[in-house]
């Protein structure tokens, strides 16, 4: 009897824990003034990752123009950045949780059959930076410019290996706008990740690859890459041309990256949008973040309301389509009235 | 002693001497023994990951100097590989994926009323693989990096390969259970969504599920809440509170037989850590299978509380630490989760690291290098309080020893992505967890295939695209893969009966054929 009694006492406890865990930061409270209390920030990519990075520089600009409401930021990764956003959908629309993600996530995850959320279920604040993918080759590469590259690509098909970091990540999407908007046939391999894509290729595995920036600067700084075109159709760095103005066949596609963005429940009110939002715009034009930017190689963007549509709706018909015929999206973007472009 | 080493090999110049300067500020020396104790706390707890903890850590400290910082997560780092074992000792928990072999001959150990040997034998080890390992990263950084580049997806898939091989080695008792253990756990590292095309597999339309079944919520409920249902519903009067704790420190000359193994295990490790993709959990799985193999004459049979047991893994996985900074301070390439939390502490503080560093920078190279040496005598010393005090644990009575554990699983479980469905999870692994220990079978073996079945998925994968189906074709123009590959196969082959002796009779005849020659040649 004293055991049962031990042993029941010990499973009520599992339970009281399993309860703690299950309760945590409920807190709801009408709101009148915004920002009253702690606002929580949704990064919906791990812990010390480029958008977690990216994120976490940007937050405390943010949270000092909202006048002192702390903001404190939690990472919940999975299913491509789905998971943390469909928690956001969860809450209530009040303008206290922020969903920080990328295009990359939630701009696929219809075509990829990840979920039947879009980024249309969610309201902007803003657009912060968008990461520009270059594509690089080895020192000790035969190519020395992008129209080389093409055109021994065209004269082995198939032969060269392309090199990037996870389906439907940016650099997945960005091999395949290489390829197609190139003509040239690669044999596109996928690696774990943007730090082991820059490994296969300083190593020889892969003989081209696609990446952002930040992940090969110093490699390219220390002579062990060379920068054949940034995915632009300017000059983002002095000594590496734009792709887009070196062939002519990318330009319509150009500028092309991920866009780091924040957003907030679908019914949110309008006047905490607004107070967000214009906040948001006056932390983009801190020149701390202008600082922050040029460190990692990021482009500011800064883009709200109308303007923000406007940039993903550029850049959703390009990526979907392209994942689309690549066969890595297994619904068609006709099927959610994306138009071809 | 450590820094000693390092100051012959940049000839005592000015910026080892510059770096040596910012290590000896109190507050550095402090926040590394503050981070040191916590690591070893949090890796000691069952379910609280190093990785988690340096992932808060970034933050955290997100508005430090970088010193402070840096000797902070270096401290955790440090600490909680070592911590990992001693839950793994005590509880037969293992606090990370790296320590699970450390269960093996650890637990029978502290059952036999060894623990503060066990954890005395785990912290030294530890220490000195560490050292090794930061020895590799201080001497040979740069030429490490450049033979690690060298893996491909084809090395890498022989590396998976001999890992996998080693599942029968791994677990005591039957082999064929073992076997189908590691089967399960590879069957279920296919869930999720595939790492080429990104289809979704088994995930009956859950989204939850399509990041695959994490590794840490059935880490802690295959090892965690199993033993506490097994424990809990052991009668009472049953178990046996060990109040004897055993001497600390082993005897020299037990000690003074295990350098060669300590020696071979470090180099493993180290070896390991440094092949950017690969993670230190491998390390630690193939230096106690080596062990087993390689040691004739244990303290005590493998798996019933051999002190090499304890040892092999224990080092092998401190000796990864300094691996796994070379290729992130060489290349800035992470060489694990933890250094790839790292690489983000470095950037938010302006710090980017990759070849130039090793030229711009160099200070702090030697600064990171410091603060490891500096951490690992931390544990060292710190880890004595620790291994003194803890194996009290043993003796406080199961029906309150669990339940605190089973709080730790549900954190734990929670804490490492935020994720309620993590404690699903981690309480179905549980729950399986404990019918395989009903009808005994393993559940190492079935971490170990959920550990390697993702990585194994890939660099297949990978392997057939880059050679375009001609596997065998490419295999023969890759010379260090075909090398793994043959290792792979002989150790297969060894299991065959009569295979092992004819291959030794055959080796010693070729052998005794040379030297007859030689003596032959003599006499001319």
């Amino acid at each position: 009897m004293k055991n049962f009694t031990r042993i029941a006492l010990s499973v009520l406890f599992i339970l009281m824990a399993a309860a703690m865990v299950f309760a945590g930061g409920e807190a709801e409270e009408e709101v009148v003034a915004y920002p009253t209390q702690e606002i929580e920030a949704v990064i919906t990519w791990g812990a010390g990752g480029l958008t977690d990075n990216i994120a976490r520089n940007f937050l405390p600009l943010l949270e000092e123009q909202l006048g002192g409401s702390k903001i404190y930021v939690q990472n919940k990764e999975g299913a491509s950045g789905a998971i943390g956003s469909q928690y956001v959908m969860g809450k209530p629309a009040d303008g206290y949780t922020l969903l920080v993600t990328t295009t990359e996530s939630c701009g696929t995850w219809n075509v990829m059959g990840i979920s039947d959320m879009d980024v249309t279920d969610f309201q902007p604040i803003i657009m912060m930076s968008s990461l520009t993918p270059t594509c690089y080759v080895s020192a000790d590469a035969p190519w020395n410019t992008v129209e080389e590259l093409i055109a021994d690509a065209k004269a082995r098909p198939g032969k060269i290996i392309s090199g990037f970091a996870g389906p439907g990540s940016l650099g997945h999407v960005s091999a395949l706008l290489f390829s197609k908007y190139s003509g040239a046939d690669f044999n596109i391999v996928p690696f774990g990740g943007g730090a082991a894509v820059v490994a296969a290729l300083l190593g020889g595995h892969v003989d081209v690859a696609f990446n952002p920036l930040i992940s090969v600067m110093e490699n390219y700084k220390a002579g062990k890459v060379k920068l054949l075109a940034t995915f632009s159709n300017e000059k983002i760095l002095d000594e590496v041309p734009a792709l887009g103005a070196q062939v002519p066949s990318f330009q319509p596609v150009m500028p092309y990256g991920v866009m780091v963005m924040i957003l907030v429940h679908k019914d949110t009110p309008e006047s905490i949008v607004n107070i967000l939002t214009d906040a948001a715009s006056k932390a983009c034009a801190d020149p701390r973040w202008k600082e922050f930017a040029d460190k990692v190689y990021i482009e500011i963007m800064g883009q709200t309301g109308d303007e923000f549509w406007e940039v993903v709706n550029n850049w959703k018909p390009t990526t979907t389509w392209l994942l689309y015929d690549a066969g890595v999206a297994t619904k068609s973007p006709a099927d959610f009235g994306i138009p071809r472009n | 002693m450590g820094a000693k080493i390092e100051k012959t090999f940049t000839g005592g110049n000015a910026l080892f001497g510059e770096a040596l300067k910012s290590a000896m500020d109190l507050n550095v020396l402090l926040l590394t023994a503050l981070g040191s104790l916590s690591g070893v706390l949090i890796g000691a707890l069952p379910g609280l990951s190093v990785t988690m903890a340096t992932a808060l850590l970034v933050s955290l400290t997100f508005s430090w100097s970088m010193e402070y910082a840096m000797a902070m997560i270096i401290g955790v780092y440090c600490g909680g590989v070592f911590g990992g074992s001693i839950s793994a000792v005590l509880l037969n928990i293992p606090g990370a994926p790296g320590a699970i072999c450390t269960g093996f001959d650890g637990y029978p150990l502290a059952r036999q009323g060894k623990a503060a040997m066990a954890l005395g034998l785990a912290r030294i080890g530890s220490f000195i693989g560490g050292l090794i390992g930061v020895f590799f990263l201080a001497a040979f950084a740069p030429p490490i990096s450049v033979i690690a580049l060298k893996f491909g997806p084809f090395e890498y898939l022989g590396l998976i390969t001999l890992g996998l091989i080693t599942i029968g080695n791994l677990s005591e008792g039957s082999f064929l259970k073992a076997i189908l253990a590691g089967l399960f756990g590879l069957l279920l590292s296919t869930v999720g969504m595939d790492p080429v095309y990104g289809i979704p597999r088994f995930t009956f339309g859950s989204m939850n599920l399509l990041s695959g079944i994490g590794l840490i919520p059935s880490l802690i409920g295959f090892f965690g809440l199993s033993e506490v249902i097994v424990q809990m519903r052991t009668p009472s009067h049953q178990h046996k509170a060990i109040d004897q704790l055993g001497k600390v420190l082993p005897k020299l000359k037990t000690f003074l037989k295990m350098i060669p193994l300590i020696i071979r295990s470090s180099i493993l490790g180290a070896w390991i850590g440094a092949l950017p993709g690969v993670g230190g959990t491998i390390a630690s799985f193939l230096a106690y299978d080596s062990a087993k193999k390689t040691v004739k004459h244990p303290s005590a049979p493998f798996g019933e509380g051999a002190y090499e047991g304890v040892v092999a893994p224990e080092v092998a996985n401190n000796a990864m630490i300094g691996g796994a900074m070379i290729p992130l301070l060489t290349l800035g390439i992470p060489g694990d989760a933890v250094t790839a939390v790292m690489m983000g502490a470095f950037i938010v503080h302006g710090m980017q690291p990759g070849p130039l560093m090793m030229v711009n920078s160099q200070n702090f190279f030697w600064f990171i290098i410091i603060l490891l040496v500096l951490a690992n005598f931390l544990f060292l010393f710190l880890g004595l309080l620790v291994t003194k005090y803890f194996p009290k644990v043993l003796s406080v009575r199961p029906e309150t020893l669990m339940p605190i554990v089973s709080v730790l699983c549900f954190v734990g479980a929670y804490a490492i992505r935020n994720s309620v469905f993590d404690i699903v999870i981690m309480v179905v692994a549980g729950l399986v967890g404990y019918f395989f220990k009903l009808i005994k079978f393993p559940v190492g073996p079935v971490v170990i295939g959920l550990v390697l079945g993702g990585m194994a998925d890939g660099e297949m994968r990978r392997v057939s695209m880059i050679s375009e189906g001609d596997i065998l074709g490419m295999l023969f123009s890759r010379p260090i893969a075909l090398v793994i590959f043959a290792f792979a196969l002989l150790q297969i082959l060894d299991q065959v009966p009569g295979f092992r002796s004819g291959r030794k009779k055959m080796v010693n005849r070729v052998f005794s054929l040379f030297r007859q020659r030689k003596k032959n040649e003599k006499p001319n």
